[in-house]
């Protein structure tokens, strides 16, 4: 019994090919989706967790801008702050761009040299950790250590020699000594508030980087407290002591829980939306084995009288049907599993960076095979339970008299109210039709509905995002942004990039820092934080658009506040109300003169109000900006172009006895619309993954409806009915159901886009919903639906009355 | 070709199956002349259902020539000979098939919506047959609503709509009780003597017995006349 139970459900496998294909194709793409995502997330936030340790993650991170040429007393400084209320240990880092290259090599390389103030074996917070052979370098000595990827990228080892060019030195570099390879799992951020790549990260003592990289001073100070609640708390204390102990103003102040580190949850929250995603495109696939289960047992339904009549119970035809629904379970979950750990693995490693990690090697997530082969043979399973369920309860009578069409129509109230429809009676029947295969239909409109809803949402708040954030450039009227490493006079500085470089069309100075701001809350950081532009007006480095209020179009020098309109309208405030600002722990009132549409929370002032609130001053006192706003003679550079123009910069500013971080604005936007761009993709293949399971489960359910109504066919076919009218029957059928999914699908969009928008905490002004994504929707969702339902409308079409008859 | 309506030369169809080639209709002659009422009989499987099947394009020689109402079936596409059926023959099934999802006056303006004809008066029309079968009160139900007599003279309103020459019926008395049986047969006597031609498949011997003509079907081949006749006889 059992053999020949199983040789039935093979050959009835075999027998329905197509179908089959469909169900284990189904399965397939849901388990693959479910395997690479989880493995990928599984891999990427494992290894988040192994290299960021808890103790070792700092609670606030203070990003600090350096007066320049001032004799500095770290020491006592860090001392002073390590005083301050609550606060355990407080360290100094520095990192600072250093351009390197091999002995040989024409021209130098981007790269970054990082030192901490404590030496090597005493660093706490972030420390870096030697790997495998080799030491840490020591001061005067010509050593340094570089991190492993560097290593492993240029083929470089314990022993070599690297050429480091440094400011006012030779200008073919001076050779170093590697003496240690470094892994550094702890994200570092430049002066310019760029991530440094791991694969282009040096370390010396800092002393030598001093003397490497130009500077004198911190870029960043690490504190951390006697627990986290402490550092909330305390944060503005040490903030605010930062302006009374040192000569450094504060930048931009960071607090992260190390027990729930930023960098671990925001893997974890992507890698779970996008394992979500998998799981609904396995769920969607089980939706359409129901379709296909459902169509198989009502075809069988006379083998099942007969297998019955014979003797069969009803838990034999079961396990014969939900057999099936675990064969096709079977087929699609071993390739989803083999091929979804590789794609899961391949993936992580293309995301690592972008999640500031490493995966080195091929490794496999076992929860996400466990996953993957659970939810493959389940989900087939349970979505057969209920119609192997129902089908089987056919008895033998019903079984062996099913003749003629079906003809229990006509008593429900919907049917009567229907009745009155005017409608061509073509519609009227494809109306009709969909309305009594409802239960059927629902889980393949189900489908498509959440399909519909997932692209539209996904595409309308990406392309919103995209739209918002070229707006946000469109601001900046510069390309290039240099932050020396400490404060220079600016008119040198100006007249030496003006004299040297080659395409500068204008320098301007510019202050980027956070200030607090008085009853705001940020969004993004939960701090009365503002981030804080200074910029000179009669330039034309920044073009705002201004929306309420008069801004600097009467007076350039005017001083006052332009608020974003998120932050106007967050405190309630119009041109011509004061805010109050507190920098260097004192506090200022100033006037709000005017209110900006920008995408992201900021302020805008008059550089020079806003270098002397903040106490950025030169070594005479007079307002200094912490950086230099170049526009380039090309209005529309590429990113390559803006480069080149970098290089030279670099040259003159290095030749000069001056190093700086730069940025290329062209490539940030770039960088930031290709981010947008691959995490937009991953979200629309999974939405287009379920929507090809959609269109799949409306084929078989159109499929199924045409072979059920091979008698109406043939009787239509027999009193005059040609080709088109049954074709177009069918195919009204197909549209019916897409239609009617999109317009559900059309609010639906709405939520998944603003639910995504919540949850991935992107804090945009304006940013929302793209209408244009309904259009774009609604097109595919025609395309879908008429190719999904040309193949049985083609089918019904063929069928002649004597096929039908000879077959019935 | 002939003056006959219904012109069978030399049919002969032969079905293609997994256990081989079966011949369901041997080289059978048959002619139909106008206003004829005709009895198609025969045991199951004799090729009843095949022959008329051939008279109403539903299904293709193997070889010989079939026309009907001047027209040569078998050079007709399915597309064409679906248009062609819907305005020259009404067909009429033993479960009267129709569709469960329009009312039955919706079921009985079918065929002129497929075949474009009596644009503007297919209501009426169609109330008209309904009259004409003595079913006017079913117009607006659903088959589901109606009694299997009444679905059936639904069904032959159906088959009168285009005002074919031809009704072919394939044991349309098959699933009625006697006296709803008998009421249809009585309609068909009566749309013969109004000068339709009706051809009818029957089981019921009694029926066949009260058709001026019977065709007998055995083993694929026509019977001769005289001989149903006889038997016929025989068997009241």
């Amino acid at each position: 019994m059992f053999r020949s139970r199983w040789r039935k459900i093979l050959r009835d496998v075999w027998a329905r090919k197509s179908r089959s294909a469909m169900a284990a194709t189904a399965i397939f793409v849901g388990v693959l989706g479910v395997v690479t995502l989880l493995s990928a997330g599984d891999l990427l936030t494992s290894q988040l967790k192994q290299d960021l340790r808890e103790e070792d993650l700092p609670m606030q991170a203070v990003f600090v801008s350096a007066p320049g040429g001032a004799d500095l007393d770290n020491a006592a400084y860090l001392d002073a702050l390590g005083e301050s209320p609550g606060v355990t240990r407080v360290e100094g880092r520095a990192v600072r761009p250093l351009a390197w290259k091999l002995p040989g090599d024409a021209e130098f390389d981007d790269g970054f040299i990082l030192a901490a103030w404590e030496p090597f074996d005493e660093i706490t917070i972030q420390p870096m950790r030697l790997s495998g052979e080799g030491r840490y370098p020591s001061t005067g000595q010509h050593e340094i250590a570089i991190e492993r990827r560097m290593a492993d990228k240029h083929g470089l080892g314990v022993g070599d020699q690297i050429l480091l060019r440094t400011p006012g030195g030779d200008a073919g570099g001076d050779a170093w000594t590697i003496t240690g390879l470094v892994f550094m799992p702890y994200p570092s951020f430049s002066a310019a508030a760029a991530a440094v790549p791991s694969d282009a990260s040096m370390f010396a003592t800092f002393e030598d980087a001093q003397a490497l990289g130009g500077f004198v001073g911190f870029s960043t100070l690490y504190a951390r407290y006697t627990d986290f609640p402490t550092a909330q708390e305390q944060s503005d204390s040490f903030f605010a002591a930062i302006a009374q102990e040192t000569p450094y103003v504060a930048v931009y102040n960071y607090i992260d829980d190390p027990a729930e580190s930023f960098f671990i949850t925001q893997t974890a929250q992507i890698t779970g939306m996008l394992s979500m995603l998998g799981i609904i495109a396995m769920v969607v696939a089980g939706l359409l084995v129901v379709n296909i289960v459902n169509s198989i047992v009502g075809e069988d339904k006379r083998q099942i009288g007969v297998m019955k009549s014979l003797g069969a119970t009803r838990w034999d035809n079961f396990v014969i049907y939900a057999g099936i629904a675990i064969t096709f379970g079977v087929i699609g979950t071993v390739p989803g599993v083999v091929i979804g750990s590789y794609l899961g693995a391949l993936m992580a490693q293309a995301m690592d960076e972008t999640l500031l990690t490493s995966i080195e090697g091929f490794s496999l997530s076992s929860s996400a095979i466990l996953t993957g082969i659970v939810m493959g043979l389940a989900i087939p399973f349970l979505a057969a339970i209920v119609p192997v369920f129902l089908g089987t309860r056919v008895t033998i009578l019903q079984a062996m008299t099913d003749v003629g069409i079906s003809g229990d129509y006509g008593k429900s109230r919907w049917a009567r109210a229907f009745n009155a429809v005017p409608l061509p009676t073509n519609t009227k029947q494809a109306v009709t039709n969909v309305m009594r295969k409802k239960g059927r239909l629902a889980l393949t409109w189900l489908t498509l509905t959440l399909a519909a809803a997932s692209f539209m949402g996904i595409f309308g708040m990406f392309v919103s995002i995209n739209d918002k954030i070229g707006g946000l450039f469109d601001a900046f009227g510069y390309e290039i942004v240099v932050v020396p490493n400490e404060r220079q006079d600016f008119e040198q500085v100006r007249g030496l990039i003006l004299a040297g470089v080659p395409g500068v069309e204008a320098v301007d100075p510019g202050i980027g820092l956070a200030v607090e701001l008085e009853d705001y809350v940020s969004p993004e950081t939960d701090t009365s934080q503002l981030q804080m532009t200074g910029f000179d007006p009669a330039a034309g480095s920044m073009e705002l658009d201004i929306v309420a209020g008069t801004a600097w179009a009467d007076d350039p020098a005017r001083e006052g506040i332009v608020l974003t309109r998120g932050v106007a309208n967050a405190l309630d405030k119009a041109p011509g109300d004061t805010v109050a600002l507190v920098a260097q722990g004192q506090r200022a009132e100033i006037e709000v003169i005017g209110v900006a549409s920008f995408a992201i929370d900021q302020g805008f002032m008059e550089w020079r109000t806003l270098a002397r609130l903040v106490g950025s001053t030169n070594s005479q006192g007079e307002p200094a900006p912490t950086s230099m706003l170049i526009q380039l003679v090309n209005p529309d550079p590429t990113v390559e172009e803006v480069d080149d123009v970098i290089d030279e910069l670099d040259e003159v500013l290095l030749s000069d006895g001056i190093a700086a971080s730069h940025v290329n604005q062209i490539g940030v936007a770039e960088e930031i619309a290709q981010l947008i761009t691959m995490f937009g993709s991953i979200f629309q293949i999974a939405a287009i993954v379920m929507a090809v399971i959609g269109a799949i489960g409306l084929l078989s359910t159109l499929s199924m409806s045409v072979f059920e109504r091979l008698r109406e066919i043939g009787i239509m076919r027999s009193i005059g009915a040609g080709s088109v009218t049954i074709a177009s029957q069918f195919l009204t059928e197909g549209m019916l159901v897409g239609m009617s999914a999109w317009l559900v699908a059309v609010p639906l969009a709405y939520l998944i886009a603003g639910g995504l928008l919540a949850s991935m905490e992107i804090e945009i002004e304006g940013v929302g919903f793209d209408p244009s994504a309904l259009w774009i929707g609604l097109i595919g969702m025609i395309v879908i639906t008429v190719l999904a339902s040309l193949g049985p409308s083609l089918s019904a079409a063929r069928k002649t009355v004597s096929e039908i008859l000879r077959y019935q | 070709m002939n003056d006959s309506l219904v012109s069978l030369e030399g049919v002969e169809k032969v079905f293609k199956t997994r256990a081989g080639p079966f011949t369901a209709l041997r080289g059978v002659d048959l002619q139909i002349q106008d206003r004829e009422f005709v009895a198609i009989v025969g045991p199951s499987g004799s090729g009843k259902s095949t022959l008329i099947n051939m008279m109403t394009g539903i299904d293709r020689p193997t070889s010989g020539e079939v026309h009907v109402a001047g027209e040569r079936l078998t050079g007709l596409s399915e597309n064409k000979v679906a248009k062609w059926r819907g305005r020259n023959v009404g067909v009429v099934f033993q479960f009267f098939q129709l569709m469960p999802t329009l009312t039955v006056l919706e079921n009985v303006m079918l065929p002129m919506q497929y075949c474009g004809t009596y644009k503007g008066q297919r209501r009426e029309r169609a109330m008209e047959m309904l009259k004409l079968v003595e079913v006017p009160e079913t117009a607006d139900k659903y088959p589901s609503q109606i009694s299997g007599g009444q679905q059936q003279r639904s069904a032959i309103a159906r088959a009168l709509i285009n005002d074919p020459d031809l009704i072919v019926g394939d044991e349309p008395t098959g699933n009625l009780d006697t006296i709803s049986a008998g009421l249809v047969f009585e309609l068909f006597e009566e749309l013969v003597r109004q000068g339709k031609t009706i051809v009818m498949v029957t089981h019921d011997r009694e029926l066949a017995g009260r058709i001026p003509r019977v065709e007998e079907v055995r083993d694929g081949r026509l019977v001769g006349a005289g001989e149903v006749d006889a038997r016929l006889a025989s068997k009241h």
